[in-house]
């Protein structure tokens, strides 16, 4: 059953509390750019609020947050990649190349984070939205019911991911030392 | 699993970095909603304008016509223009999300965006080109046959033109083509 106006006001209010900080992180793994990151910010929230008019519980409530958010932004992604003709890798197709700071200090640990940012801006849409909830630490069912992606197909991809940032950031150190 | 404490580490920095979360009121949100709306409205109408341009021309035209043919080629351009602009509208012009998002995992809703995008290339000739074709065709031999029929000077104009048109519309199709070729390897490597 369709929530009322107030339910509605509710459930946007608990996820922007809950989720808030996520769907900043999410809005940053999507788009690099301060002032379209704003927007596309703004977007997830309303593309949320609206969606709470049809929430009627057949997933958890976190799910539907990241459902709305990631597909909010693969649509913003798509019509961005449409208009400058960009093109993006999936995880298969990522170069592994070490490229290693170590992460000791503040400042290490944000380039560390750029480049991951980097990595994730490379990948296809799918790729990018089982990475970003991977590093959110959601467990690969969650990931499987947010993504539709087969429970399998998520866990090769979270090994995939796993070797991809072991050999971009953990090789690089050792060659380093 | 040896990646395992390594990937933590960056889980770690991934969740530590320095966020702006936001939080609208219900005041903002409506505001927000009403100016996407615009923007939305705004692209479309943009789209809308290069249609209504082309009527203008062409009404006036028809407004002017001598002939019968010049006078049927101005109508059916007419109409190709104003069927060409319904199908924008009906297919391709910008629409908010649907609020229904929570219920469509992200994969099947990316593809359903790419099978949209690549139904509309993939079939450019039906709602787009073919329309126009009856219309342009007949302006265009009306135009060169209309003063003093057929003759050598005429027979070539009109075929000059109809050769150059009809490579624009061969230009339009296959770059449609090869974008929606690309959209379907796109949704073939989904999975």
């Amino acid at each position: 059953m369709p929530v009322t106006g107030s339910s509605q006001k509710l459930l946007y209010e608990q996820a922007a509390d809950s989720f808030g900080d996520a769907l900043s992180r999410l809005a940053r793994a999507y788009e690099s750019d301060a002032e379209k990151r704003r927007d596309l910010q703004q977007e997830i929230h309303l593309a949320l609020w609206r969606s709470f008019a049809g929430f009627d519980e057949r997933c958890s409530l976190r799910t539907w947050i990241y459902r709305v958010a990631h597909n909010a932004a693969a649509s913003h992604v798509i019509r961005q990649a449409r208009s400058n003709a960009r093109t993006f890798v999936s995880l298969d197709d990522v170069d592994i190349a070490a490229d290693f700071v170590p992460a000791e200090s503040e400042l290490d640990r944000r380039q560390h984070l750029d480049r991951l940012l980097g990595l994730i801006r490379e990948l296809k849409p799918i790729d990018r939205q089982v990475m970003v909830s991977h590093l959110e630490d959601l467990d690969a069912a969650s990931i499987a019911e947010i993504t539709g992606l087969t429970a399998i197909n998520v866990s090769t991809k979270i090994h995939r991911i796993k070797h991809i940032l072991a050999e971009r950031f953990q090789k690089g150190a050792r060659h380093a030392e | 699993m040896p990646n395992e404490p390594f990937t933590k580490d960056l889980a770690d920095i991934w969740q530590r970095q320095p966020v702006e979360p936001i939080k609208m009121s219900a005041d903002e949100l409506r505001h927000k909603a009403k100016k996407f709306q615009n923007r939305i409205r705004a692209r479309n109408l943009l789209e809308y304008a290069a249609g209504v341009y082309v009527v203008l021309a062409f009404g006036s035209f028809l407004l002017h016509a001598g002939s019968f043919p010049m006078r049927l080629g101005c109508i059916l351009t007419i109409a190709g223009v104003l069927y060409v602009t319904y199908q924008i509208y009906r297919k391709g012009s910008a629409k908010p999300l649907p609020p229904q998002m929570g219920l469509t995992p992200c994969l099947e809703f990316h593809r359903r965006e790419l099978e949209r995008q690549r139904d509309l290339l993939f079939g450019v000739w039906h709602w787009y080109l073919a329309p126009l074709v009856p219309g342009l065709a007949i302006t265009t031999f009306a135009g060169a046959f209309g003063a003093k029929g057929i003759t050598p000077r005429s027979a070539t104009i009109a075929v000059v033109y109809s050769l150059a048109a009809a490579a624009l519309f061969y230009f339009i199709w296959n770059l449609n083509q090869k974008a929606a070729s690309k959209i379907q390897r796109q949704i073939n490597e989904l999975e």
